[in-house]
């Protein structure tokens, strides 16, 4: 028997079957994560762990919990999105923690939520005079959302009547030197308008390209793969390793 | 609207991957049950159990040594084949009770002997077994 083929095999099963159960679990990012699903994603990696390593028992059982965690999550998230009676009960909800310009410590209490909380997250959200702030939600995820009372709202081009154009984003064209034609079909392009405006920006050659993107008002970003920088800043406060 | 084969296609693919790499991890993980059995004489591990126990019951000693070692031989075998989806422990036990056995038979000691290969015939039962 071999321990290292053993457990190579294990982990090529553990590793793929994490892999496909959380994208079975959906796209959510980190930041939008609950505390319980993030219980269930160290939950989840523990056990692929256990299934990888603990040769002391076998595989089967420690998947067949992944497994089952998986399902439970999936069941959950299946419940929560069709009853939003159990959305509310198992997700929560998000809580005003300041109204009007007013405090809740009530709410805050409640959440076992402190005002030293309020004060470093209202500075996360570069709000450093709580006076400035009409209302904060508590969101379930535990980040705050902030609402700046009116006279403190940045000024808009809107508010100004200044004409704006529109912006959306910017088809990439090329990638390390590879040319995308379906994205070009996609902006109405081809290869010879692309070759011309390359060779207006002095180069000769899409494999010199790192990156290239059109955006919206039709102008094309280029960055080639030599960067010829005269003057480089180095942000280093020492001579460093290399 | 029809969907051209090749978007068809990749479509079967990123259902099939997945679901075809589940049940072969399934197949592995559970393939001790089926590959346990002997594919001939020679990793025929039940029945060289069986073989020995009876020169030790018989006290043919010689016979039961030679069994013994056959015994080993079958179950080294066998482990290559089981040892993704068996207990380490048990793989371990097993060999350390057909060792023990071994050394039994060599100091003539029958009570002993059959212990250790009741003990070997128990360990054999569990691998694959999920009780």
């Amino acid at each position: 028997m071999s321990e290292t083929l053993v457990v190579m095999v294990r982990a090529m099963i553990g590793f793929f079957t994490l892999l496909i159960y959380t994208r079975m679990l959906g796209k959510q990012q980190l930041s939008q994560l609950t505390y319980f699903d993030y219980i269930l994603g160290i939950t989840i990696g523990s056990m692929a762990a256990a299934l990888t390593t603990d040769l002391s028992s076998m595989a089967w059982p420690h998947w067949v919990g992944l497994t089952a965690w998986t399902a439970a999550g999936l069941a959950m998230q299946w419940v929560t999105l069709k009853w939003r009676f159990a959305s509310k009960y198992i997700d929560g909800e998000p809580t005003v923690v300041i109204m009007n310009g007013k405090i809740m410590e009530g709410a805050m209490r409640k959440l076992r939520y402190r005002a030293s909380d309020l004060m470093e997250q209202l500075r996360v959200k570069d709000v450093f005079d709580i006076g400035e702030v009409e209302f904060a939600i508590l969101e379930t995820n535990g980040t705050l959302s902030v609402l700046k009372k009116t006279q403190f709202q940045p000024v808009t081009r809107g508010d100004m009547s200044i004409p704006t154009h529109y912006q959306g984003i910017g088809t990439e064209l090329i990638y390390s030197g590879v040319i995308f034609d379906q994205n070009l079909k996609q902006v109405h392009l081809d290869r010879p308008w692309l070759e011309a405006e390359l060779r207006k920006q002095g180069v000769v050659d899409s494999s010199d390209v790192f990156l290239a993107v059109l955006d919206t008002s039709g102008n094309l970003y280029v960055d080639t793969y030599r960067d010829r920088v005269e003057s480089p800043v180095d942000t280093g406060d020492f001579p460093g390793p290399y | 609207m029809t969907l051209e084969a090749g978007t068809v296609l990749k479509r079967v693919l990123l259902v099939a991957l997945p679901v075809g790499l589940i049940a072969l991890f399934i197949a592995v993980m559970l393939s001790a049950a089926v590959l346990k059995l002997p594919t001939g004489a020679e990793d025929d591990v039940p029945e060289w159990l069986s073989r020995v126990e009876k020169h030790v019951m018989a006290e043919q000693w010689d016979d039961a040594l030679e069994g013994a070692k056959k015994l080993a031989d079958a179950f080294s075998r066998v482990t290559v084949r089981v040892q993704f989806s068996a207990q380490l422990h048990d793989i371990l036990h097993l060999r350390t009770a057909i060792a023990r056995a071994e050394g039994f038979i060599r100091a003539q000691d029958r009570a002993g002997a059959i212990a250790e290969l009741a003990e070997a015939q128990t360990l054999w039962d569990r691998i694959g077994s999920r009780h």
